[in-house]
């Protein structure tokens, strides 16, 4: 209670000094969403309104700031002050040097050149309980210092996260995670080259994976997040109507040896892909997706789960190699209608997602979007676990 | 062929004429786009997209561009203001003289930068009516300019200059098979554009609304492009124009890009 008071207190602070600083700006969005699940048409699976409201400004030339403070309210939990949930998503303060810039404070992270699937977007974590058009919604910021140092060509971006915030996955299992998990600290190192040709990155980084390891420990479940290690690279060569992209990382994992059933082994993840983009209203993505894993015995692995003989924890398929593609299509129906699609599919297990939806501009700064999202695939395939989570939803956004 | 960026959407439009002896459409032509003195602009954009049945929807975009005089490269960068669900969205363009152009978009939605596909000079600016290249200055070589006729068009004494591609790539490139231009007589400030579409049907039509005087020369400051084929016109008006202030190259750089508004 005393958390959602001083989020509330913060909303008013900020809107009161929006109005006494031209140098301060204010805005945000309202929207509410509704989502069916399409096995149980009876039943919304997630309904709720989202107040954002963002101020940011600069005090000079020098200093940059920034809050985004969420009230979000669902309509399926019927205690009105349980329903409620207020939250900051971004809060930084910005330095601006003449060579350097400076953030500091709660931050979206992004590292990558790909769309959707990007091996070297290590940092922050996914919110995969709320998914969603939005990116406040399905990605969590966290706090950390982050430089990027601008020298006469190129940049580097130094990181430092103090903590480990996993991912949220909405499996009941994994719901019993602990906070003792976390208090674990990511660096980062990035150089980036965008003004040639063929623009380039390369990454290192130190820090945990965000899924946990199902790990037996007695009568429960024990939830440790692995080391993990990643050197990296991207680059996108664009012409005219299309650029070819990629990046690709070799993951140094906690199991150098290969033994560890329950923990991923060394693994090399890469992405290739080609935008083509014929004209105003059409562009599209294609991507494959390679993952190899080094040391790896696919059948010893299989076996040690075997020996686990824990039901909770069932054998998946194993292959040093997965190939996976992704699509990516953005058409524009009419003026102020587009349709956008995304779908995963993988090889090794045949298992897909798919989502699409129509985005209507039915007046400036407002949206009405509806679509879906399906997933399929065989019991313990990446999307096969989430085959009964097919959803169709709408939602109404107006931006002020 | 090198087509200029958006910031150069009025030079084409501020035709400056002294000497009005030209004979031919190429002699206006040449006389009008070596007259040209903008290597710096700064702008608020707002462009009021309108369908058939009356449907609108408003941009407004504030916008820096630069060119070096020496190189005739053009710098430019681009932020939206409005709708407020757009707000901060930038776009930056840098041109040089031997490969194609760097773009850069940013969206504050994603909080990312991404460098992107040109998307070639025949793209639509901004999902409106105009595209890339009918706001840039064209180079002088990529066209055939034949002077028609002159005739009172709107009440204003004109030469009507019909420009066909000089080579098919331009044609492909812009999508036109020709582009007819009316030119007022006396200051050469091109006030009515007719587009024609590669099977040679008239495609678009340009209206130059409003000049106003900027450092002494007649500026396009509004002007109406209708595409008659799907009966959708677009209004593009400048205001706050200042030009030839001093802006660093520092400005027109990813980083810049993203600091946003």
């Amino acid at each position: 209670m005393m958390r959602k008071l001083l989020v509330m207190l913060m909303l008013l602070l900020c809107a009161g000094v929006s109005r006494l600083r031209a140098d301060v700006h204010f805005q945000g969005f309202l929207k509410s969403f509704a989502g069916v699940n399409t096995h149980q048409l009876t039943s919304s699976e997630r309904l709720y309104s989202h107040l954002q409201m963002q101020i940011s400004g600069r005090t000079g030339d020098r200093i940059g700031y920034r809050a985004d403070l969420i009230g979000r309210y669902n309509y399926r939990i019927k205690d009105r002050t349980e329903a409620l949930a207020l939250y900051p998503a971004e809060l930084y303060v910005d330095y601006y040097g003449n060579w350097l810039d400076v953030r500091v404070g709660q931050q979206y992270l992004f590292w990558g050149r790909a769309d959707w699937i990007n091996p070297t977007d290590v940092f922050i974590p996914w919110d995969y309980a709320n998914m969603s058009s939005d990116i406040e919604d399905y990605r969590i910021p966290i706090p950390a210092l982050k430089l990027s140092i601008f020298p006469t060509s190129g940049h580097w971006e130094v990181i430092y996260t103090p903590r480990l915030v996993p991912n949220e996955i909405p499996t009941p299992l994994i719901a019993s995670v602990t906070d003792s998990s976390l208090g674990k600290s990511q660096y980062g190192l990035r150089y980036a080259n965008d003004l040639s040709r063929v623009g380039w990155s390369v990454y290192a980084y130190r820090g945990w994976r965000k899924y946990p390891e199902v790990r037996p420990f007695l009568q429960s479940l024990d939830f440790p997040y692995s080391e993990l290690t990643m050197l990296g690279g991207d680059f996108i060569f664009p012409g005219e109507k299309w650029a070819i992209k990629g990046e690709g990382v070799i993951n140094f994992s906690s199991d150098r040896q290969g033994d560890d059933p329950l923990v991923d082994n060394d693994n090399i993840h890469g992405v290739l892909g080609v935008d083509w983009i014929p004209g105003q209203d059409f562009s599209l993505n294609i991507q494959i997706i390679v993952r190899h894993y080094l040391n790896l015995d696919p059948e010893a692995e299989r076996q040690a789960i075997q020996d686990l003989a824990d039901p909770r924890i069932a054998p998946t398929t194993i292959t040093a190699t997965n190939y996976s593609f992704s699509k990516l299509i953005r058409y524009n129906l009419t003026n102020f209608i587009n349709l956008q699609s995304v779908a995963v599919f993988n090889m090794a297990d045949e298992d897909w997602f798919w989502l699409s939806f129509l985005n209507w501009e039915i007046a400036d700064a407002t949206h009405l979007t509806m679509g879906a999202l399906l997933f399929d695939g065989p019991p313990g395939s990446d999307f096969g676990n989430s085959a009964d989570a097919d959803q169709v939803f709408l939602q109404l956004k107006t931006a002020f | 062929m090198r087509p200029k960026v958006i910031i150069s959407i009025p030079i084409i439009l501020w035709i400056v004429g002294g000497a009005f002896g030209q004979e031919t459409g190429y002699d206006i032509m040449k006389n009008a786009l070596n007259r040209t003195t903008i290597q710096s602009m700064e702008a608020d954009l707002k462009l009021i997209l309108q369908t058939g049945t009356g449907d609108t929807r408003e941009r407004e975009i504030k916008f820096y561009s630069k060119t070096d005089p020496g190189t005739d490269l053009t710098k430019m960068l681009m932020r939206f203001v409005y709708p407020q669900d757009v707000r901060g969205t930038g776009f930056l363009t840098l041109e040089y003289a031997d490969r194609p152009d760097d773009r850069f978009l940013y969206m504050p939605a994603l909080r990312r930068i991404k460098k992107i596909a040109s998307s070639g000079s025949g793209g639509n600016f901004m999902s409106s009516d105009f595209t890339y290249y009918d706001i840039g200055t064209p180079e002088l070589a990529d066209w055939t300019y034949a002077l028609l006729r002159e005739e009172s068009f709107d009440g204003i004494d004109a030469y009507v200059i019909e420009a066909t591609p000089g080579t098919s790539q331009v044609r492909e490139d812009t999508g036109y098979s020709k582009i007819i231009h009316w030119v007022a007589k006396d200051d050469l400030r091109i006030y009515h554009s007719e587009y024609f579409d590669q099977s040679g049907e008239l495609k678009k039509r340009l209206n130059v609304e409003k000049f106003e005087r900027v450092n002494g020369f007649p500026f396009a400051t509004e002007m109406v492009m209708h595409d008659v084929i799907i009966d959708h016109t677009s209004r593009m008006i400048f205001e706050n124009l200042e030009v030839n202030n001093p802006i660093p190259d520092s400005f027109f750089t990813p980083r810049m890009l993203q600091r946003g508004l």
